[in-house]
């Protein structure tokens, strides 16, 4: 008994001086930089355009204009004065296959645009507008048919090797000719005749006809020039399995990345005088939303990604960012849409008539917080309906599967499924498989779709698949009656929203139907000079690709972001591959960071 | 001994070679394309089908058996892997092992410390509320999902104290205090089932011991409560603990792919995860077949410990 006691005693004394140590060491308080900002949270959905800086700036210079003058002078016009030096720490939320950006997926370009620069890239702070990169100037000529860039003179590699222009035209023939050119290449091969590099520091680029995207494609972070001097040795390999990627941007690598952490430090011989702001950026890769969104919390990162992607749900972003005032949480439209895509091989998909019923019955608002789902997001159709395309509301509303009217979609839509049936006999509508992801969002629109069509009589069964699974069904093998993902454009411009899914040729066709009509207005669409021209025909292509109802887009949510008060220098984009993840202008409103270097 | 245990180990080749055809069907089997994981969602279907023939996903699946066998029997790098930029799989589990070894080292130490004076007092204290405490405790450690315990945990210290760990893997030759803050909190969601196990399991072991004749013979001789209690009884009823402490210790290789994922740890869990998400299949089916053989010698240790503590086993 004694002996009992005394053991007893022994092991309440051992848990006694146990649990304070735990609790110790789980008290460790993170860094807490000073906040020099007035929180300023944004819960309502905001677009682009609404989220950048709203600091007053003239009109009388162009941001290019004025970051040639100092990046300082174009902070200033924007109400910021940069502090120059810390470390920023950001994060990836995907495994990257490998280091080459052109074969890669998004998080590649996130990851590694630090090291690279492009001709072009976006303002920091207006994403509408141009700003110089490799190119110090161009001018577009032959009435917009061709643009000739001017190169900065002494750029080197990071490993100082010079870069010439013949490192642009090495990069941009291997996007578009080269195996190991990506399937990206569709826009670039719909408006690039040819590349010319006539001397070390110009580069001419022409176009097939004159596009907006003739710029447009080369201020995006996918554009990024790589090393050829590297890349040629094994153009499908080299940088795929390079120990240590170069590039000429602001970042260099200390170490050989792992599979979880790149390590940058500023490049002092940038060519950009006085860019970048940091001394170095950690690029952490965290898979997990709860690990991510609590990293952000505790400061572990400053973001939770470098420019926005569909993964933080909207409640978790709440919930963080109401435990911290300094924590932005803005939800932002990009070119992400969510889709609702019928097998048009397979009956009784391969009917108009079907198709039609199906999107009448589908409340699009439904799949939002203000319906029946857990994301914001916009109604739209195949232009993104943030931008300059976008179709009008009352033209949206005449389309099949838009009208305000829901009981009148309804009553429609079961008179359609009444004549297909009439004419094709009995359908059994009590067991259509929807394949869906369990990724991402899309087994809960799934839900949502399978209440709505249940309106209608139509019982889906779902078919939830791991990404890797479902995409080759749905892309690849074409396995599949019904189904919907996400998918993304690049470009806010037409060529690049129907040569995805809608075009003969469209390189994600997974409706599998193409309309000779839609291709006739895109190639007369494709160079019309005249912009209104080129909006009404952009508009007849996205009413017929809606009303033929294959594929339809049916919401463009919005990507939830978190971020600390004191990141500056970088506002959102609606495409995943924008220059801002290069981050030069990127930089910490700490107090103990000085304005100058 | 030592022909028992060159006996174990030839047996154990048949077994390796079956396990390692049963990891190659059940990759086989599994629907899914590194390809797609590879060039993203936006990617096109010629662009995937040229990938996979790139990484002869098309050749046969003898080929590919025969080419996954012959990297892992040369042991020169166990092949390479689809996804990570190609790297030698041996590189990558040399990389991502520091992590699993400290993780689960920590929770066996918590486990083998915090499990076996619960059960202990548990069973010496019988029916009293210790051991009601105690009973609920272990009840709850075996209940509770790894991954609920982690998310809870990561939640309650971010929410309330702002507290994670550290994302860079600190190690404790470097940093041993930094190391423990890292890793103590995961070691416990890993461990917690471990514990409540071995408490459990020791807990009912020391009962059937404590009354048999041999036990009331040494209480009768005069001997302590302590030596009674460590010489006599604990030795004998550590042999079914051991048994399936050794097989829970396989276990702790699954609990730890959650963790590791929960508490954003690289260790070998998040390495499988990855691979098996991503349909890396060298590197899933490598590192499956290294737990397997990790389980046979976890097997083999086991048998052979049974000598020890009790001499009367003897290997024949």
């Amino acid at each position: 008994m004694t002996y009992r006691c005394s053991l007893m005693r022994r092991w309440l004394v051992c848990i006694s001086l146990l649990l304070p140590l735990l609790t110790t060491v789980s008290r460790v308080p993170a860094a807490t930089p000073t906040p020099t900002a007035p929180p300023t949270l944004s819960l309502s959905p905001v677009s682009v355009a609404a989220a950048t800086p709203t600091a007053p700036k003239p009109a009388a210079k162009s941001d290019a204009e004025l970051v040639r003058e100092s990046p300082l002078i174009l902070a200033a016009m924007y109400g910021e004065k940069p502090r120059f030096g810390g470390k920023f720490l950001s994060v990836i939320v995907e495994n990257l296959p490998h280091h080459d950006i052109h074969q890669g997926i998004a998080s590649n370009v996130q990851a590694q645009l630090p090291l690279y620069n492009g001709l072009l890239a976006t303002s920091p702070y207006d994403h509408r507008q141009f700003s110089p990169d490799l190119a110090k100037s161009w001018e577009v000529t032959e009435g917009g048919k061709q643009v000739i860039f001017h190169l900065h003179e002494g750029v080197k590699w990071h490993d100082g090797t010079p870069f010439t222009s013949a490192d642009v035209k090495y990069t941009f023939d291997r996007i578009m000719f080269q195996q190991g050119g990506n399937f990206r290449r569709t826009a670039w091969l719909a408006v690039i005749e040819s590349i010319e590099a006539p001397d070390p520091h110009t580069v001419i680029i022409n176009g097939k006809g004159p596009s907006p995207l003739l710029l447009q494609i080369f201020a995006d972070g996918y554009a990024s020039i790589i090393p050829k001097h590297i890349s040629e040795k094994d153009p499908l390999n080299a940088l795929k399995e390079a120990k240590l990627p170069v590039g000429t941007g602001p970042f260099r690598l200390v170490e050989p990345p792992t599979t979880t952490l790149w390590r940058y430090e500023r490049n002092p011989d940038y060519f950009k005088k006085g860019l970048p702001y940091l001394d170095a950026i950690d690029v952490h890769l965290i898979l997990d939303i709860q690990a991510r969104a609590t990293a952000v919390l505790t400061q572990k990162i400053y973001w939770s990604d470098p420019t926005p992607l569909p993964q933080m749900p909207l409640s978790l972003a709440q919930s963080i960012a109401k435990q911290n005032p300094n924590i932005l949480h803005e939800g932002f439209s990009t070119l992400l849409y969510n889709h609702f895509t019928m097998n048009t091989t397979r009956p009784p998909f391969d009917d108009l008539r079907v198709r039609q019923a199906f999107s009448e019955a589908i409340d699009r608002k439904a799949l939002t917080i203000e319906g029946l789902g857990n994301q914001r997001g916009t109604v739209g159709t195949a232009l993104w309906p943030g931008g300059e395309w976008a179709l009008p509301q009352e033209m949206r509303w005449q389309l099949i599967g838009y009208g305000p009217d829901m009981n009148k979609r309804i009553a429609h839509a079961k008179e359609l499924l009444a004549s297909y049936e009439a004419e094709k006999g009995k359908i059994d509508w009590s067991k259509i498989p929807y394949l869906c992801f369990t990724q991402h969002i899309s087994c809960e629109n799934a839900q949502i779709i399978q209440a709505l069509l249940k309106k209608i009589g139509v019982n889906l069964v779902l078919d939830p698949k791991e990404t890797v699974t479902g995409f080759s069904a749905i892309a690849i093998k074409g396995d599949y009656y019904m189904g919907g993902f996400i998918g993304a454009q690049d470009f806010d411009d037409p060529i690049d929203a129907f040569t995805r899914h809608y075009t003969t040729g469209a390189f994600q066709q997974f409706h599998r139907k193409t309309i000779p009509e839609l291709d006739r207005l895109f190639e007369l669409q494709k160079f019309a000079t005249d912009p209104e021209k080129r909006k009404r025909l952009a508009w007849e292509m996205d009413t017929l690709a809606m009303n033929d109802a294959g594929m339809l887009i049916v919401i463009w949510p919005l990507t939830e972001h978190l971020r600390w008060n004191f990141v500056k220098g970088w506002t959102p984009t609606p495409s995943l591959r924008n220059t801002n993840a290069r981050m030069e202008h990127v930089w910490l409103d700490l107090p103990q960071l000085p304005h100058s270097r | 001994v030592r022909q028992y245990i060159v006996r174990r180990l030839l047996l154990a080749i048949p077994t390796l070679v079956g396990v390692s055809l049963l990891i190659f069907g059940i990759m086989e089997a599994l629907p899914g394309d590194v390809a797609i994981a590879i060039l993203g969602t936006e990617a096109s279907s010629e662009s995937i089908l040229s990938l996979r023939e790139e990484l002869g996903l098309n050749d046969a699946w003898y080929v590919r058996y025969w080419r996954w066998v012959k990297a892992m029997a040369t042991f020169g790098d166990l092949g390479r892997s689809l996804f990570n930029t190609k790297r030698p799989i041996k590189e990558l589990i040399a990389q991502y092992f520091p992590v699993t070894l400290n993780l689960t080292i920590y929770a066996m130490v918590i486990a083998v410390l915090v499990g076996v004076p619960l059960g202990i007092i548990s069973a010496l204290r019988r029916d009293t509320w210790v051991d009601y405490i105690s009973r609920v405790f272990s009840v709850i450690g075996l209940s509770v999902p790894v991954f609920w315990l982690g998310v809870m945990i990561l939640l309650l210290f971010a929410f309330t104290w702002g507290w994670q760990p550290s994302i860079l893997y600190i190690s404790p030759f470097d940093n041993f205090w930094g190391n423990l803050q890292q890793m103590i909190w995961p070691a416990i969601t890993l461990g917690y089932f471990q514990v409540a196990f071995i408490a459990r399991m020791t807990r009912s072991s020391l009962l059937g011991v404590l009354f048999e004749d041999y036990v009331r013979t040494a209480r009768a001789k005069g001997l302590s409560e302590r030596v009674v209690v460590v010489r006599h009884t604990l030795r004998n009823a550590m042999i079914p603990v051991l048994t399936l402490g050794g097989i829970q210790f396989v276990n702790l290789l699954g609990g730890v792919v959650v963790t590791e994922r929960v508490f954003n740890l690289s260790g070998w869990g998040t390495l499988l995860a990855n691979g098996v998400f991503m349909r890396d299949f060298p590197l899933v089916q490598t590192m499956i077949f290294i737990f397997a053989a990790i389980v046979v010698v976890a097997n083999l240790l086991v048998d052979i410990s049974y000598s020890w503590l009790d001499p009367r086993i003897r290997y024949q």
